[in-house]
């Protein structure tokens, strides 16, 4: 189910929250299990099993590892092969076969397999309790629903945040409702739908529309228009799911951790990764990063643990070799940035803007290798994007890619990627017009988005293609 | 504390009567929009005004009881008709439920009749005309089925049809009509459930209310993000408040999704719970059209042309479908290769069978209407010169009336400004370029003149398969208010005037037919194509003793594979056989013989 769907909005999440704010504080945690079940199984109830079969996995995994802990690292290391197996063989298995068919010329069938929704987030997070145990940074969950419900709980089981479970784990056990909460996550909620319903659709239609076509037939301008429309898009679009879920979090009393914070005003690659999916860059620290040594260590050492480090992320993100080039480049750049200092604070202005410039360019150049559906079509965008493509075959006329609710959309993402608005809902009680105006505007933009999740629900039927 | 008990039931009572408004379908029958408009309808009205000369009236030949026919003084030769005529005013009397009416006239004199069906002529004091509503169906002009389903028609926002006669002719006029009954909700409430209904909604207002004061009165917290919290949760529960129980929306064409349960009546559990429940729901929440006519005001007034995934709307209301503009063909000679192939075996196929073999191409309307296209692509439309590099290669004629169509459309609409198909002077033309081709081998076939049709005019589309009369498939792809799409077109139409003649059997399942014309040539033809010969058809069969139209694309099947009539046609006896396609249509062709494609 997508958050961004009428049977959400409409159904799952009245009928959930309304129950949960009615019910008992004890019944709580087994209603929200049971709706995170319902949330997970409502497409394909099939794949239940592989959470149910991780969840067990980990759970025993780590009562065992609590239990001999002689043999804990035998314990975590088998059990996160586990956990790893079904991600790989769900996420990865057919692009292994892919490359090595053409690598050693043989021929492996693919398999037929539609990859589980989320499995990319809850098996972090499972991950994140065995190590956290492991670590002795929590103890064993021995409530086998508590820890279901950290595994499961919907608001972040799509798109995340993911959630580490130290951060949690006491919230599972205790956690208050209150009105302010409810009233803010609402307020989130409806946030995070606007900037998926009305910033990242309306600009990802236009990033879809650049990008389905043959690179000859546009031109460094609308190359350039395709890029920005899907660098926008993807923060529009990722940090609204996260918005969405925090603020579904919010009305079940939970507090999960910032994903976002204004990534596009960064002036490096370095700072860029602390302000964007902090919960995934900060999963990646914690658990790959400083154990392999962190930054205590030989500057060579150092740099070796960055690439593994932006390699996992790059692999992370999908099974394609645009993804793998994506972390790569990211890493690369980071890697330099740490070589050269570039990334630190200047006080010469001059030098901070060439700082902002440097980060868009390779941020945007760096969605563009991300969005491509293969390498080669990467490699011909970015020459077209300046100015090396000899041959155009201009097909279209850019109002076709681009008309008024579009540049709306682009100043509008533009605006409010940057701090502005960010206050907008700490407003105090005493400033009641402001506040009224906020929740009026609050209340229109969950409208104008409810308006186009319903728009998407109009399918007249042609059959007669021709 | 007196003060905020007052304030507290006064909000109460105010939101029982919300909720009383919402339920009222539990205890009356009727809907809100009943309530709303307290107008009682009585009787139908009918306008008939027959243009073309200051003598042209309409002779009374029978008319149904109940029905009175006019024609007063107001409403001959009026100023503010376009042409001088004269006109009729009817009125019907209606009742609760759906009566048959037929009004029978014969024309006096030549001339277009406009048929406007319409509500009772009802006016405030002021003077402003007051809407009532009126259900029409089932109406026929001349035993034609012009629309069958229900609508409901004021006097302000009638229906208009529009037919040609001349001295002599019949018209008879058909319809079923009754009354649109407002005041339901007081007449038909059921007294013990209203109270019912009434005093759980005030136990639950007030309970509500009370629940929400709580959070002010002992907690302190912002009134402001109460009301926030309140609106948010009632809109949350306005779509599950009312499930549509229509079957189809016609304006998706469709049926809409029933519902699935999660477990059948033998106990096995439905795994696809989940997508069935999401396209019932989907189809069926309340204010959907609200919802979606909004989203289409927001994007239509902001943006400079409005589209969907399906269509587009351009200038002065031409919309376009996507997937049937231009297409860029690919020249180079490996390409045009494998067209070459398949024509080659089709040609030879052909020769085998004593056939001689035409394709007709179709323009589309991106390619003949760009000027209000606002998709219109900066370079070449290459298909002339990908058609004229084929045909120097194959021996089959293929005939491209792109110049013949932009000059037509000077004259007439060539294609329908709401549907992406031809018109039916649109096809004429085509017609007459392919009969001036198929002439060359065959000298006594020529093109039937315009002279040996009846001609009439309709701002409807028709276009398919079934041959009625709509508003067509790109306007009802764009889902998008009639108000702000210029319908006013009108479109030529033919009919044959030894129509009768024509004998046709369908096999409407397959969207097959057979025509048998005595007057034809003594030859067989088969025309084999997409949509585009449903119009073209109009015209063609009267060429021949008999012809046969088989559908390239049906709904189980969307491919020019001639394996598929190849029984029928040789079984036939077939002279000519004829591909019609439109350009977006081409590599259909490389379809005809999928076989070649694995050699």
């Amino acid at each position: 189910m997508l958050f961004s769907s009428m049977t959400f909005i409409y159904v799952f999440m009245p009928i959930v929250c309304i129950s949960y704010l009615l019910i008992k504080q004890e019944l709580k945690n087994y209603l929200l299990l049971i709706a995170s079940i319902i949330f997970y199984a409502w497409g394909e109830p099939r794949y239940l099993a592989i959470m149910i079969i991780t969840i067990l996995v980990n759970y025993y995994g780590a009562i065992l590892l609590s239990k001999y802990r002689s043999k804990a690292k035998l314990i975590l290391t088998s059990t996160i092969v586990i956990d790893l197996a079904f991600l790989v063989y769900f996420k990865y298995f057919n692009f292994i076969i892919d490359n090595a068919n053409a690598l050693f010329a043989m021929d492996v069938k693919f398999i037929d397999v539609i990859m589980p929704i989320g499995i990319s987030f809850y098996t972090f997070q499972a991950m994140s309790y065995l190590i956290d145990v492991y670590r002795k940074d929590c103890p064993v969950q021995k409530d086998i629903y508590k820890l279901s419900l950290y595994i499961t709980l919907f608001p972040q089981l799509v798109a995340g945040p993911i959630v580490k479970y130290h951060d949690v784990a006491e919230q599972i056990d205790k956690r208050s409702v209150t009105f302010d909460k409810v009233a803010l996550g609402v307020k989130r909620f409806i946030i995070g739908l606007s900037k998926k319903m009305l910033i990242a659709n309306t600009l990802g239609a236009v990033a879809d529309k650049i990008f389905a076509q043959p690179v000859e037939q546009f031109d460094a301008w609308t190359a350039w228009l395709g890029a920005i429309c899907y660098s926008l898009q993807l923060f529009y679009d990722f940090s609204g799911y996260s918005d969405m879920a925090i603020g579904l979090g919010l009305i079940f009393g939970f507090r999960f951790m910032e994903n976002f914070n204004y990534p596009y005003i960064s002036k490096s690659i370095t700072e860029f990764w602390r302000r964007w999916h902090i919960s995934l860059s900060t999963w990646f620290k914690e658990y790959l990063y400083i154990p392999l040594g962190g930054n205590r260590v030989a500057r060579s050492r150092m740099y070796f643990n960055l690439f593994v480090v932006f390699l996992a992320t790059g692999i992370w993100h999908g099974a394609e070799w645009t993804f793998v080039v994506w972390g790569l480049w990211h890493g690369f750049f980071i890697i330099l940035e740490k070589a050269t200092g570039w990334h630190k604070e200047k006080k010469d202005w001059k030098l901070n803007l060439a700082q902002h410039v440097y980060t868009i360019f390779a941020f945007v150049i760096g969605w563009v290798i991300f969005r491509a559906p293969n390498l080669s079509y990467a490699g011909d965008y970015l020459q077209n994007m300046f100015g090396l493509i000899s041959e155009h075959k201009i097909a279209y006329e850019y109002a076709y890619y681009i008309d008024n609710i579009e540049i709306m959309a682009i100043v509008a993402g533009i605006i409010c990627s940057m701090p502005i608005f960010k206050k907008i809902l700490d407003i105090k009680y005493e400033h009641k017009v402001w506040r009224s105006l906020v929740n009026i505007w609050l209340i229109i933009l969950f409208i104008l988005s409810s308006a186009t999740v319903a728009a998407s629900t109009y399918n007249p039927f042609i059959y007669f293609r021709f | 504390m007196q003060i905020k008990r007052k304030k507290r039931l006064i909000i109460s009572l105010l939101l029982t009567l919300v909720i009383m408004l919402l339920i009222s379908p539990l205890y009356s029958g009727a809907n809100m929009d009943n309530f709303f408009r307290a107008f009682n309808s009585k009787e139908v009205r009918l306008n008939i005004f027959f243009g073309g000369d200051k003598d042209n009236q309409l002779q009374v030949v029978d008319l149904s009881k109940r029905v009175k026919s006019e024609q007063p003084d107001w409403y001959n030769n009026p100023s503010w008709m376009k042409t001088p005529g004269r006109g009729t005013m009817v009125q019907a009397k209606i009742y609760r439920q759906f009566r048959k009416y037929e009004l029978q006239y014969k024309a006096i004199g030549n001339g277009t009749v406009s048929i406007h069906l319409l509500g009772p002529h009802n006016k405030w004091d002021n003077g402003k005309i007051y809407p009532v509503w009126v259900y029409y169906k089932n109406f026929k002009v001349n035993g034609k089925e012009i629309f069958f389903d229900t609508k409901k028609l004021s006097y302000e926002k009638g229906y208009k049809y529009d037919i040609s006669l001349k001295h002599g002719d019949s018209l008879k006029i058909e319809f079923e009509a009754k009354r649109y009954i407002p005041l339901n909700l007081i007449s038909g409430i059921e007294p013990l459930l209203f109270i019912s209904c009434f005093a759980i909604s005030f136990l639950l207002s007030r309970l509500l209310v009370y629940w929400l004061s709580q959070f002010k009165i002992k907690e302190h917290h912002s009134r402001i993000d109460i009301v926030f919290l309140s609106v948010f949760f009632a809109l949350l529960l306005i779509p599950m408040s009312h499930i549509n129980q229509d079957e189809k929306s016609v304006q998706e064409n469709r049926m809409l999704a029933k519902y699935v349960p999660l477990i059948d009546n033998q106990g096995h559990i439905n795994l696809k719970y989940g997508k069935n429940f999401e396209a019932w729901f989907n189809d069926r929440f309340n204010a959907r059209d609200l919802l979606t006519s909004l989203h289409t005001y927001i994007l239509f007034n902001i943006n400079t042309y409005y589209e969907t995934s399906k269509a587009y709307i351009g200038k002065e209301g031409f919309v376009y479908t996507v997937g049937m503009n231009m297409i860029e063909l690919d020249n180079r000679p490996e390409y045009i290769q494998k067209y070459i192939i398949q024509l080659n075996w089709l040609y030879t196929f052909c020769s085998k069978n004593n056939i001689k073999p035409y394709i007709l191409i179709a323009p589309v309307k991106d390619n003949v209407y760009s000027e209000f296209s606002p998709r219109k692509k900066h370079f070449y439309n290459n298909t002339t010169l990908f058609l004229q590099k084929l045909s120097k290669q194959v021996d089959i004629p293929i005939i491209y009336p792109l110049s013949e169509s932009m000059a037509a459309k000077q004259k007439d609409y060539v294609f329908f400004k709401t549907d992406h198909h031809w018109t039916e002077w649109g096809a004429y033309i085509a017609y007459q370029a392919l009969m001036k081709e198929i002439q060359k081998t065959f000298p006594a076939i020529q093109a039937i003149p315009e002279s040996d049709f009846n001609v009439f005019y309709s701002n409807k589309v028709r276009a398919e398969h079934g041959r009625g009369f709509g508003l067509g498939t790109a306007k009802r792809n764009l889902n998008f208010p009639d108000k702000y799409i210029n319908l006013d077109a009108n479109y030529k139409y033919y009919e044959h005037k030894e129509e009768k003649l024509l004998t046709v059997l369908k096999d409407d399942r397959l969207e097959t037919k057979e025509y048998t014309y005595p007057h034809g040539a003594n030859l067989t033809a088969v025309v084999v194509g997409t949509s585009f010969i449903e119009n073209f058809m109009q015209f063609f069969p009267y060429n021949f003793k008999k012809s046969f139209k088989y559908r390239a694309n049906t709904y189980k099947e969307s491919n020019l594979n001639i394996s598929r009539w190849e029984k029928n046609i040789k079984e036939n006896n077939t002279d000519i056989l004829i591909i019609v396609l439109q350009e977006s249509a081409i590599p259909m062709l490389l379809s005809l013989n999928k076989g070649l494609d694995d050699k």
